[in-house]
């Protein structure tokens, strides 16, 4: 019988055997991460397993949420893991050029057959690269910084088979806000999830980023998918799963029939379409996130923005990914853009998305936003909303100050 | 499933599905260096007296997908700081689940354990025979057992303790 990407990648790294779901194994990383939020944890697992790296190239650091640190703790959190970057000469630091699962692949860290652990929920994301990236805690980092191991139990895999062309104005995050609310945010807990057909062959990689990105929101361990064309950061031969593999379920969707939609708080899976929204008003828009902040998601906000203003009353806040998605937005007039139409632009990060940056918000404040997650108090005061959807609904909505369906604004 | 004789009993704890890490530790806790500081805020979204009222054998009750959401460690650490050693749920959210394990918590996994207790209520419960009991109700569920490799890693008291025994070499390179 065939094997799945999954258990191809895993079985490389466990010493180049076969590996069968539900096994636990001692896999070999390419690539660890530790960041700012985490680092307080990390340092004193590392010390306490000796205070030395086993593989410098595979070590990472990262500042992404304390970008730049709007607290003093985080301040001093920050220079710890600067200073901790520069006295063991990592040559991967990070600390301007924001949100790690977009700047690891812009880097050229990440590629095909890769096996990435990192201290964040969203580690998955790195599926959109044909990566094998898997969410951990800052103390088995720590242990993978000393020992370049980690213990995973090989999960069975969920193919998701994606067909048709997505219709004028729908885009993958309606896709994965599809998924969830058809299928719930605990399906793919301790599963990859693999997407699958002719829709995923057709995305950018700016859309297999939010799509794998989405997937931490259905539970999965891991999210995988046939690596494309500019897809590929590192040039390395993909691993795909074999015609064989045994999946442990098939989910099919025709992209071609959804509609724009909206994840109600406080769950990601609580979606329906836009229109049930019209009467939410909205006191701040947020642009940002590693879900939906590459360069094709401003320029998709920028495209209902140019000439338009966002409505009295609303805030509306753009946080870039990254430096990269940031200077090209910057080249081709997009940051000018935001800027005429009243918006605030913020340097690049996970910016207020994961609650401890700039841009939060207060007792009940309503946000659309197109971020990943609205549980409750996430971005703020634990009155806050947040209503979940793609950059066009966000734009949409900033305009009009309540939640919009963005047919209606690019056909007016 | 343990190796050596384990009876925990305590006060519980009971919470409901998807109690999630921004409920655990709000993010604008998570950056305090302090961990009993920060502890002090532990689940004060749903339940604003815990990280105060919480005590050392206290054991928490969670439902479906606890601890789903964030990678943060804080979010189990802050119980470990209060001084819980086991947290017994329906089902966890994935990398909740292995910080739990990797900083030597009992993270237990026991469909049905949330209809037969109560907070306030106490849970008895037998790691060796896999058995939790509500000693005032009678009433049991079955623990979901741990992979022998997991049960080693919690009972050395978590993954730093579990290497620094050298119990695993380094990986064979590929």
């Amino acid at each position: 019988m065939g094997q799945t990407a999954a258990e191809k990648i895993l079985g490389a790294h466990a010493g180049g055997r076969a590996v069968r779901p539900g096994e636990l194994v001692w896999a070999r990383v390419d690539r660890a991460s530790i960041d700012d939020v985490q680092w307080p944890i990390f340092k004193e697992a590392f010390a306490e397993l000796g205070g030395t790296i086993f593989d410098r190239e595979a070590a990472i650091t990262i500042a992404d949420h304390y970008l730049p640190p709007s607290t003093v703790d985080q301040a001093e959190t920050v220079a710890e893991l600067r200073a901790f970057t520069l006295a063991h000469g990592l040559p991967h630091g990070f600390f301007e050029e924001g949100v790690k699962h977009q700047v690891f692949i812009e880097a050229g860290l990440v590629g095909p057959g890769d096996l990435i652990i990192a201290t964040d929920s969203h580690t998955p994301t790195a599926g959109a690269v044909g990566a094998m990236g898997v969410a951990v805690g800052p103390t088995e980092v720590a242990a993978a910084f000393v020992f370049g191991e980690v213990w995973l139990r090989v999960p069975p895999t969920i193919r998701i088979v994606l067909t048709g062309r997505l219709p004028r104005m729908v885009f993958t995050k309606d896709v994965a806000l599809h998924l969830l609310h058809e299928e719930g945010t605990r399906f793919g807990t301790y599963r990859v999830l693999e997407f699958a057909g002719t829709a995923v062959e057709r995305m950018s990689l700016a859309e297999r980023l939010t799509l794998c990105n989405m997937g931490t929101e259905m539970g999965a361990k891991a999210t995988m998918l046939a690596p494309g064309e500019g897809a590929n950061p590192t040039g390395a031969a993909p691993v795909l799963s074999d015609p064989d593999a045994a999946f442990e379920r098939e989910i099919h969707v025709d992209v071609g029939a959804l509609e724009p939609l909206v994840a109600a708080p406080h769950q990601p899976s609580n979606a329906r379409a836009v229109s049930h929204f019209r009467d939410v008003k909205v006191d701040q828009a947020f642009i940002g996130s590693c879900a939906n902040a590459t360069f094709e998601d401003l320029a998709i906000a920028a495209g209902f923005l140019s000439g338009r203003r966002v409505a009295p009353g609303v805030q509306m806040i753009v946080t870039p990914s990254s430096v990269g998605a940031y200077r090209r937005a910057l080249a081709e007039g997009l940051i000018d853009v935001f800027l005429k139409a009243g918006a605030v632009v913020t340097n690049p990060g996970c910016g207020s998305c994961a609650g401890v940056h700039c841009g939060l918000l207060g007792p009940r404040q309503v946000r659309i936003s197109s971020q990943n997650r609205n549980f409750i108090g996430r971005s703020g005061h634990p009155s806050s909303s947040i209503y979940l959807a793609s950059p066009a609904v966000v734009a949409a909505s900033a305009i009009t100050g309540r939640i919009t369906d963005p047919r209606e604004v690019m056909s007016a | 499933m343990s190796a050596t004789e384990t009876v925990i009993e305590g006060r519980c704890w009971a919470f409901g599905d998807d109690i999630d890490t921004d409920i655990i530790i709000p993010a604008q806790y998570v950056g305090i260096r302090d961990f009993a500081k920060m502890a002090l805020h532990t689940m004060e979204p749903v339940q604003p007296t815990f990280g105060r009222e919480c005590q050392p054998g206290d054991i928490v009750v969670g439902g479906k997908s606890f601890g789903v959401g964030s990678s943060r460690e804080a979010a189990a650490l802050v119980f470990k700081t209060l001084g819980v050693r086991v947290i017994v749920a329906e089902s966890y959210g994935r990398i909740f689940f292995r910080n739990a394990i990797n900083i030597g918590l009992y993270a237990v996994e026991a469909p049905g354990v949330r209809a037969i207790v109560e907070t306030g209520g106490r849970l008895r419960i037998d790691l060796t025979r896999g058995r939790i009991l509500n000693p005032a109700s009678g009433a049991a569920v079955e623990i979901v057992p741990w992979s022998p490799m997991i049960l080693a890693l919690v009972e050395a008291g978590g993954l730093v303790p579990f290497l620094k025994s050298g119990r695993r070499a380094r990986a064979p390179q590929a």
